[in-house]
């Protein structure tokens, strides 16, 4: 389910955080949905148990997920994590820092990059939207 | 102060006039799982086997479950201990089942069925003569010899040195099964940095002769961060939580080891935006503190 | 006695080896560095070595000047840059065949014997030479081949008698013995030596059996160094191999533990029995046989067989206990695992001590009630030797432990080991020259209250031990190939 990089300079915990939040979000994981043990996530990436917890426990304080009696972590049946825009812009800032960056170094105006930027979120809306 | 494990204070400790260990404190609570760090000859071996007992410090003490073990560990103690040392200690003309009978006779809860799920899982061929076996499977038994006995500490000097990926991956595996179980300890050192990154929940790094850092690992690697300022922008003699700069080609290079949004803003505020935040994995930090 | 270390100067053949491997020939470098390797491998062979080869100038060039001062100057040489380095060539040559990274070298076992080949040959040819270049007329037309013989079977009888580290140690005292015995000449020697055409069969034997040995050494990939399993013969023979408890089964009955780790084989009292007459009786008993044939051969009175073997025997007790200063190194295995503090771990690792004591002296009982012995009796240098081996083997014993627990400097050991062969020496020349007895009892008995006042001192150091230090000697080797 999740995609953990044990050697970036992430801890681990805020990967799980991370990405279980972003699948909220887009309603990958709908309110309800049992989220895998910590057992079985440490055993099958290979990671401590205890930092997957912490990640689990850490979305359970926010409200995201909720633990039922004897069963798994499920998430939330409230849990919308429905941002602000200005929140969900200040999500996407480092990736635009890291375009502009590269742009900067490619010496490309804004004007291209705007365009390509353009054409490609159009791709993806009608791929999105060939999918529903 | 119930449950914690071990408990070293002020551990020092000479050879030949050298003194490898000066002045160690540190504290392990149950279910942690710490790996130990350092170059070649900081002491991480000597650290370790002195914490078991194997030799009698120079100064400071080692309390294992709560009791002093400088000169006697006793029975209670010993059977909740398991250890894994660097030179493995097998018998070479015994085959690798009879050793392990042999080790399984001091043990009264020695389990028998855990060991034979180890053994196939791991490929150890327990019908060689252990003279004959490659570094790999001598390392996969001695660490099967420390393991029968389910001990609730676990200490690890090198276990992988000589494993293959696969083996270390399985090796890992079970040290997660273990460190599930919330009241086993394992300490370990290592020079793989990546299996360290994946199970180790605390780490203690130590450079001369006392461990410099001893923290948990997501902390390390929140507050440790590289910053590259822009080429031609130049940093202020001091800010807080700098641990060291240097120049390459035109631009500096920054790291931190306190890092916080308060220095964030120290930075920006001396030195401009235009700053490039880089985090690192536990070998470049490493590497930093060597370097 | 200790295996002596290899010299620093073992890299250079490796190196030599390694640059320039082939197929099936050892090259010719590699041979020179291996020879130049045996020459100099003792400080003080190299010196002599050093003096010979200056003298060869001399030898050569005084011809001129004064033939009969330059061919003793020639001699001179001759003893002293190929006599003197070939009768510890082949010792070394094992040593360097014990060195398991070295064996493993492509071409490296099959190098080290083609340079005793070399020696062998360069041993038998420069006499000849030396005779034909001063004219010497009386010199034996086949005495290259004589020499190139007694040389071959020299190197053949001491490689058959390296069977354990136990016959190297007692036969390092006597190469000098073996030399003089090899060149007397029996009645039935002497028939072979004075008929050329025998003595060109024994010839062409001799390089047959070089030959096979070579062979086998070349068939290199399953090579076992000797030294590692504590004896195997040059052709790969594992000798050890043959006594372990084949027959062990794991539904038999557990092996004890802790005498088993504490020694590091199954310690199972077969297997104790068995392993101890490996290293006591069965060197001793090869050793004999081969000395008795030398006397025979050379028509002296040979001394009676079984006394010989009490007597080499009695050798080895007195100084086979200097390895057991090991079992205190390997008690680190014991300190997690027994439920015991420090000193109670001493006094389990002093019970497996005596029982290894018992079960050696128990061969030696056997000896001593073998009825023909019995008959015969040891003599009264048998008795006398018997008290001074029953002490040393003690002496010896703590002295190795207590060397080992306060980390003592080597220096100091060796040191330890001379002063007592000297003092042994002194004992033996009194008896020898003025049949006085005193001495040898007085040391005898002396040896007692040191070895007391040493296991006094091992269990104080015991007490504080530390075995982060003290580790085995198997660590030293790289068993597990983590430095």
């Amino acid at each position: 389910m999740f995609t953990l990089n044990p050697n970036s300079g992430i801890p681990i915990y805020r990967q799980v955080v991370e990405q279980i939040r972003r699948m909220i979000s887009s309603s990958q994981l709908k309110p309800g949905a049992a989220l895998p043990s910590v057992r079985e996530v440490a055993l099958t990436h290979a990671v401590n148990p205890m930092t997957i917890s912490k990640a689990y426990s850490l979305l359970e304080a926010e409200g995201l997920l909720e633990r039922q009696r004897g069963k798994a972590m499920t998430v939330a049946s409230g849990a919308s994590v429905r941002e602000s825009k200005t929140e969900r812009l200040q999500r996407l800032a480092p990736a635009i820092e890291q375009l502009v960056i590269a742009a900067t170094q490619l010496e490309l105006g804004i004007d291209d990059v705007l365009k390509t930027v353009r054409s490609q979120m159009e791709r993806q809306q009608h791929q999105h939207g060939d999918k529903q | 102060m119930s449950t914690e494990t071990i408990n070293i204070s002020k551990l020092g400790k000479s050879f030949d006039g050298n003194s490898v260990l000066k002045g160690v404190s540190a504290a392990v609570h149950a279910g942690e799982v710490i790996g130990v760090l350092g170059l070649n000859g900081a002491g991480k071996t000597t650290l370790l086997e002195t914490l078991l007992g194997f030799c009698v410090p120079d100064s400071g003490c080692v309390r294992l479950f709560g009791r002093n073990s400088v000169h006697a560990l006793d029975t209670a103690t010993k059977a909740r201990i398991g250890f894994v040392p660097q030179c493995d200690e097998l018998v070479e003309s015994m085959h690798g089942q009879q050793y392990l009978d042999l080790i399984a006779g001091f043990y009264p809860t020695w389990n028998l069925a855990l060991i034979k799920r180890l053994t196939d899982e791991w490929t150890v061929p327990l019908n060689l003569k252990i003279n004959k076996l490659s570094v790999g499977q001598r390392q996969k038994l001695s660490i099967l010899a420390a393991l029968g006995h389910e001990p609730e500490l676990l200490v690890l000097d090198e276990p992988v040195a000589s494993l293959d990926p696969l083996a270390r991956r399985q090796f890992l595996k079970e040290l997660i099964n273990i460190s599930a179980a919330r009241d086993r300890t394992i300490l370990f050192s290592t020079h793989i940095v990546s299996d360290l990154e994946r199970i180790a929940s605390r780490v203690w790094l130590i450079k001369d002769g006392d461990i410099a850092i001893d923290t948990e690992l997501d902390s390390i690697k929140e507050h440790y961060v590289r910053v590259h300022l822009p080429p031609g922008v130049s940093a202020p003699a001091s800010l807080p939580g700098l641990l060291s700069r240097r120049q390459e080609q035109s631009s500096t290079i920054l790291v931190f080891n306190h890092w916080s949004e308060a220095t964030c803003t120290a930075v920006e505020k001396t030195c401009g935006p235009g700053f490039n935040v880089e985090v690192l994995a536990l070998e470049e930090i490493f590497l930093e503190l060597h370097a | 006695m200790k295996t002596p270390d290899l010299p620093q100067t073992a890299t250079v053949p490796s190196q030599a080896v390694t640059a320039s491997s082939s197929g099936t020939l050892a090259p010719p470098r590699a041979l020179l560095y291996l020879l130049h390797f045996l020459f100099t491998s003792h400080p003080i062979i190299k010196f002599v070595c050093y003096t010979g080869v200056f003298l060869l100038p001399v030898s050569l060039f005084g011809y001129f000047w004064s033939p009969t001062f330059a061919f003793g100057m020639g001699i001179y040489s001759y003893l002293a840059i190929l006599v003197l380095p070939f009768l510890v060539a082949v010792v070394q040559q094992r040593i360097l065949l014990g060195n398991r990274r070295l064996c493993l070298i492509p071409g490296f076992p099959l190098a080290s014997g083609l340079t005793l080949l070399v020696m062998t040959t360069l041993l038998a040819a420069f006499l000849p030479l030396l005779g034909s270049l001063y004219g010497i007329q009386h010199l034996s037309s086949l005495l290259g081949i004589h020499v190139f013989v007694c040389a071959s079977l020299y190197v053949a009888v001491l490689q058959f008698c390296l069977i354990s580290r136990h016959a190297l140690a007692l036969l390092s005292f006597l190469p000098f013995l073996l030399i003089l015995l090899i060149f007397q000449l029996s009645p039935y020697m002497d028939l072979v030596w004075r008929n050329p055409a025998l003595m060109l069969l024994a010839f062409l034997l001799c390089l047959a059996v070089w030959g096979l040995a070579l062979r086998s050494l070349h068939a290199g990939s399953s090579f076992k160094a000797p030294f590692q399993q504590t004896g195997a013969l040059l052709l790969g023979y594992d000798y050890n191999q043959q006594f372990a408890p084949l027959s062990w089964q794991p539904r038999h009955s557990a092996i004890p533990s802790t005498p088993s780790l504490l020694l590091g084989f199954p310690a199972a009292l077969t297997g104790r029995m068995l392993n101890m007459a490996a290293n006591v009786l069965v060197s001793p008993l090869l050793c004999g046989v081969l000395m008795l044939f030398m006397w025979n051969s050379s028509g002296k009175d040979t001394p009676y067989p079984l006394r010989l073997f009490f007597l080499l025997h009695l050798f080895i007790v007195a100084i086979y206990p200097w390895a057991w200063g090991e079992l205190a190194a390997r008690s680190r295995l014991l300190w997690l695992r027994l439920d015991t503090d420090r000193t109670q771990l001493w006094q389990t690792l002093e019970r497996q001590l005596w029982t290894q004591y018992a079960v050696m002296f128990s061969y030696t009982l056997a000896f001593l009630l073998t009825p023909l012995l019995l008959e015969q009796g040891p003599g009264t240098l048998g008795w006398y030797m018997l008290l001074l081996a029953l002490s040393a083997s003690l002496h010896n014993g703590y002295l190795n432990m207590l060397a080992r627990l306060e980390h003592w400097n080597s220096w100091v050991q060796v040191l330890s080991i001379i002063s007592f062969l000297c003092a042994i020496c002194v004992g033996l020349g009194y008896v020898a020259f003025s049949d006085n007895y005193g001495p040898l009892t007085g040391i005898s008995l002396g040896l007692l209250p040191l070895a007391l006042w040493y296991r006094q001192r091992c269990k104080s150091s015991f007490a504080s031990v530390d075995w982060v230090k003290l580790k085995p000697s198997a660590y030293k080797r790289g068993a597990s190939g983590a430095t």
